[in-house]
């Protein structure tokens, strides 16, 4: 059983007049609490599938199982009771919320929205929220804007599992955060998803990250599946051209100086 | 190795009340070294490097001083022309002799009050003559320094460093033009030659390129031909690859570290990123909240770190050799 499937998936875009496919027939499948992640290089198609698979944009052919249902031909409320199972959280948290609502408000939303809970029960919902992404149940009153970078992402985090997803697309969520937050955005994310049994759709450039979280990987190279298998069996060994040159380009920190 | 500069007690400020982004930093860079100076976000390492490019804003307070020994023939043109700012997104001109202090020999001579005032004052980045005004004339022009001309500086984001309405080459062929004293047709076969040695396609066509029709890594790599246009002795690179995939990051960094050796230019290299630092430079200084914590040579610092926060940025770094956290939570799907 799978929580998605996509199968021969395009998306073409015009560049310079001419047409190019920004994703080209890439075909996968993710399992329940599984983690597969997305590598590539700038415009190898990472983000556009991404963005294909929570149907913010229209793919030009293809298919989206998501849940066993056909995705892409729900619309209207069939649309929108599926996508609360299937949620994002992006790099920059700032740039995803209002950034003068309070913590409460953007975490009240989807469980108003969804209809989860209902208003008087929503305040104690939003602090049981909180405090399963390890922040104070009294940060619910702080306006985005003046919380930090880390404690911002895990309101995001918070705000995709507000809806009881079993996938969560993520794209590059911990690409800013210093190392420090990092880690521990990570280990929360590990943590959710072994008690909540979430999938992870993990888009990032960097290969130790993905190395550390992810089950298996896909590397992208313009549009199209370079290759694809265990996480660390192709970091460690990659076939590809474009696997290789991912891996060589990690900096490390044991190296020998020339 | 003999000092290029030498920063004595550095603190900035950038609010009356606010906390100092920089405190109490000593520190000196040897000519022709490679140093690193890694931190996270809001640790100061970017003050840093705007403090010894003389490029903090008006109203940042300055205290503590930048010494630096710059060759005399380094001051062969000392345009007291305003300078073109390599960053036209930071808005404003770049004096990098604003808000600094630059001790020779011939400071002295009753001109104290004059030269320590500046720290107190407002120093304004963007006086276009008064800070040229300002300059102590009785200092010697080649120990002060110029950006473009002694430092040439990268920025994190290309696209913003650029005029998006000037064909690059111009922007190239500008500082030469400008710092060296050369005429417009030697300026721009400067920049041709700039263009190749930062391993442009076809430099002649970039040359008239305008930056949006580059990719980032080839808008960056323009930006580091601007940098170096004018021979500078520093070159100071602030998270000059951050908004670069890892393919593209590893290339500048490579070239960055080709130019340096053979131009003999000395390298601060301002990143969040301790292995990228670490594959870089000679020396590593570590940043945390506005404080230098940690100095030393690149392997003491990965190898034997002895700062608790030099040794906690080491494992949290994710290398490819690290054990992943999957296995640590002993979670499996």
């Amino acid at each position: 059983m799978t929580v998605l499937t996509v199968s021969n998936l395009t998306k073409r875009y015009h560049r310079g007049g001419k047409p190019f496919a920004a994703v080209d027939d890439v075909s996968f499948e993710i399992g329940p609490a599984e983690t597969l992640a997305l590598a590539g290089p700038s415009g190898s198609g990472k983000s556009t599938i991404a963005r294909l698979v929570l149907r913010l944009i229209e793919p030009d052919a293809g298919r989206i199982d998501f849940e066993s249902a056909d995705f892409l031909a729900l619309s209207g409320a069939a649309l929108r009771a599926r996508r609360a199972r299937l949620q994002m959280v992006f790099q920059d948290p700032l740039a995803a919320f209002n950034p003068r609502a309070t913590v409460a408000r953007v975490l009240d939303d989807p469980l108003r929205i969804h209809d989860i809970a209902s208003r008087t029960e929503r305040p104690r919902r939003i602090a049981a929220l909180l405090e399963r992404v390890g922040l104070d149940a009294g940060l619910a009153a702080r306006a985005i804007h003046e919380i930090s970078g880390g404690q911002r992402q895990r309101v995001a985090i918070a705000r995709a599992i507000a809806t009881r997803p079993s996938l969560i697309v993520l794209d590059e969520a911990v690409s800013a955060l210093d190392v420090s937050v990092r880690g521990q955005i990570l280990e929360l994310l590990l943590d959710l998803q072994r008690q909540e049994r979430i999938a992870y759709l993990f888009i990032s450039h960097d290969l130790g990250v993905i190395r550390a979280v992810a089950h298996r990987v896909i590397v992208l190279d313009a549009g199209r599946i370079a290759e694809c298998g265990d996480a660390r069996a192709v970091v460690a060994n990659p076939q590809s051209a474009i696997g290789k040159a991912l891996v060589a380009a990690m900096p490390r920190l044991n190296r020998n100086r020339p | 190795m003999t000092a290029l500069l030498s920063i004595r007690d550095l603190s900035v400020r950038y609010r009356r009340d606010g906390v100092a982004a920089v405190k109490g930093i000593s520190l000196d860079v040897g000519g022709g070294e490679r140093l690193a100076v890694i931190g996270e976000s809001g640790s100061g390492k970017s003050t840093l490097a705007l403090a010894i490019a003389g490029l903090l804003p008006g109203g940042a307070k300055i205290g503590g001083r930048v010494d630096w020994f710059l060759p005399e023939s380094a001051g062969a043109k000392a345009s007291l022309s305003v300078l073109p700012d390599i960053s036209p997104s930071r808005g404003e001109i770049g004096s990098s002799v604003a808000g600094l202090l630059f001790a020779t020999s011939k400071i002295g001579e009753g001109r104290d009050h004059e030269l320590i005032s500046p720290l107190e004052g407002e120093m304004s980045g963007r006086t276009e003559g008064g800070a040229t005004e300002r300059r102590p004339s009785e200092i010697g022009i080649a120990q002060t320094p110029h950006l473009g001309r002694d430092i040439g500086f990268v920025f994190q984001d290309p696209s913003a460093s650029l005029d998006p309405v000037m064909p690059v080459g111009k922007q190239i062929a500008e500082v030469a033009h400008t710092h060296l004293g050369l005429d417009w047709p030697q300026s721009l076969a400067r920049a041709t030659t700039l263009l190749e040695r930062v391993h442009l396609p076809d430099p002649q066509a970039i040359l008239r390129a305008y930056p949006h029709q580059l990719s980032g890594g080839q808008k960056q790599r323009v930006a580091i031909a601007a940098a170096i246009a004018a021979g500078p002795k520093l070159l100071i690179a602030d998270e000059a690859t951050s908004a670069l995939d890892t393919i593209v990051q590893a290339e500048i960094v490579t070239l960055i570290s080709r130019l340096v050796a053979e131009d003999g230019m000395t390298l601060l290299f301002i990143s969040h990123d301790i292995a990228l630092a670490a594959a870089l430079a000679d020396r590593i200084g570590v940043l945390r909240h506005g404080e230098l914590v940690e100095l030393g040579e690149t392997r003491q610092i990965i190898e034997e770190p002895r700062h608790p926060y030099t040794r906690s940025l080491v494992d949290a770094h994710l290398g490819l050799d690290a054990k992943p956290l999957l296995d640590r939570q002993g979670a499996s799907a």
